[in-house]
C-alpha cells in the first residue's frame, strides 16, 4: 500500500495544520500506549515514571514527533531517510516491529482527539498509510 | 471469561451514555470503508462506494452503523456474558456473511478512534484502555464461533 502522490499531499497538509501541537500530541500517544498496551513499558524500564504525565514520557512522546515530522519532510524517500533510525531500533533498542503499529494507532487517535474537524476519514487514510510506510522504513534494517 | 472491576463497568458505560448512536454509528461506518476499503467486499448490495464523497452520503452505510452500534449497546448491557450474547451473530458473520474477523479488530479501531474525536481530553488515558479492553472482548465474542 505505497504512497499516492494524494496521500503525500494530504499528509503534509494536514502535519503543517498539526504543527503547534506535535510535541503535545507525541507526548499524549506515548502516554496512553503505555497505559492501553502495558506490555510496551518492556522498553522503557529504565524509566521512573511511566504515568502519562510523566516528563520522561512527554519528552520522548515530542521526540518521536519530531523524527516523524522530518520523515514527512522527507516522504518521497523514507527508507533513505529514516536508516539511520532504523539501525537503532533494529540492533540496539531491539524493539519488535509489532509496536510500531501499537504507537500509530494511539498517534492516529491523539490527532483525532486534537484535530476532530481536521481528521476526516480521507486523512485518516493518508496518515495511516504514511505510519504503515514510516514502519515498513524503520523494520528496513531488521533483518 | 473477562473479569470486570466496579470501575471498568462504570467507566464503560459512561462513556457509552456519551455516544449518541444516530451521529457516530454512520460516521464510524464510513470511516471503516474508506480507511480499510477491503472490507467494501461485503457490501456488494449497498449501492455507490466508489468515492470518499459517495461512502460519506450513502444512506445504508449510515442506516448499518447505527445497526452495528446498537447491537454494541447489548455488549454494554451484558459484559458478563458477551460470548453467550454474541453467539449467534458470530455464527451469522462466520457462516451466512462469510466476514474475515479481521474485520472486527479494524472496526474496534475506528469505533474507538471515533470516540475519540468526540470526546477529546474527556476519554483520558486510563479510559482508553478500559475501552479498548472491552472491545477487545467484544471483538473475541463475535470471533467465538468461527471453528
Amino acid at each position: 500500500m505505497s504512497l499516492s502522490g494524494k496521500d503525500k499531499t494530504v499528509v503534509k497538509n494536514f502535519w503543517a495544520k498539526v504543527a503547534p501541537k506535535t510535541a503535545e500530541i507525541g507526548g499524549e500517544a506515548l502516554g496512553r500506549m503505555l497505559t492501553a498496551y502495558p506490555q510496551t513499558k518492556t522498553y522503557f524500564a529504565h524509566w521512573s515514571d511511566l504515568s502519562p504525565s510523566s516528563a520522561q514520557v512527554k519528552k520522548h512522546g515530542a521526540t518521536i514527533m519530531a523524527a516523524i515530522g522530518d520523515a514527512v519532510s522527507k516522504i518521497d524517500d523514507l527508507t533513505g531517510s529514516l536508516s539511520a533510525l532504523s539501525e537503532l531500533h533494529a540492533f540496539k533498542l531491539r524493539v519488535d516491529p509489532a509496536n510500531f503499529r501499537i504507537l500509530a494507532h494511539n498517534l492516529i487517535l491523539c490527532m483525532g482527539m486534537f484535530f476532530p474537524a481536521d481528521f476526516t476519514p480521507e486523512v485518516h487514510l493518508s496518515v495511516d498509510k504514511f505510519l504503515q510506510n514510516l514502519a515498513l522504513a524503520l523494520s528496513e534494517k531488521y533483518r | 471469561m473477562v473479569k470486570w472491576t466496579e470501575l471498568e463497568r462504570s467507566t464503560v458505560k459512561a462513556i457509552w451514555e456519551k455516544i449518541d448512536i444516530d451521529e457516530i454509528g454512520s460516521q464510524i461506518w464510513a470511516r471503516v470503508l474508506i480507511v480499510y476499503p477491503w472490507t467494501e467486499r461485503y457490501f456488494g448490495s449497498f449501492g455507490d462506494l466508489f468515492t470518499i464523497t459517495a461512502i460519506l452520503k450513502n444512506d445504508k452505510v449510515a442506516a448499518h452503523g447505527r445497526m452495528v452500534l446498537t447491537a454494541l449497546d447489548k455488549a454494554v448491557n451484558n459484559m458478563d456474558n458477551m460470548k453467550r450474547t454474541y453467539a449467534d451473530l458470530s455464527r451469522l458473520h462466520f457462516q451466512k456473511l462469510e466476514v474475515d474477523p479481521d474485520s472486527f479488530r479494524l472496526l474496534a479501531d475506528c469505533i474507538t478512534i471515533t470516540i475519540a474525536c468526540k470526546l477529546k481530553s474527556a476519554l483520558s488515558p486510563q479510559s482508553q484502555a478500559i475501552w479498548q479492553k472491552f472491545i477487545s472482548a467484544v471483538v473475541d465474542a463475535m470471533s467465538s464461533q468461527y471453528r
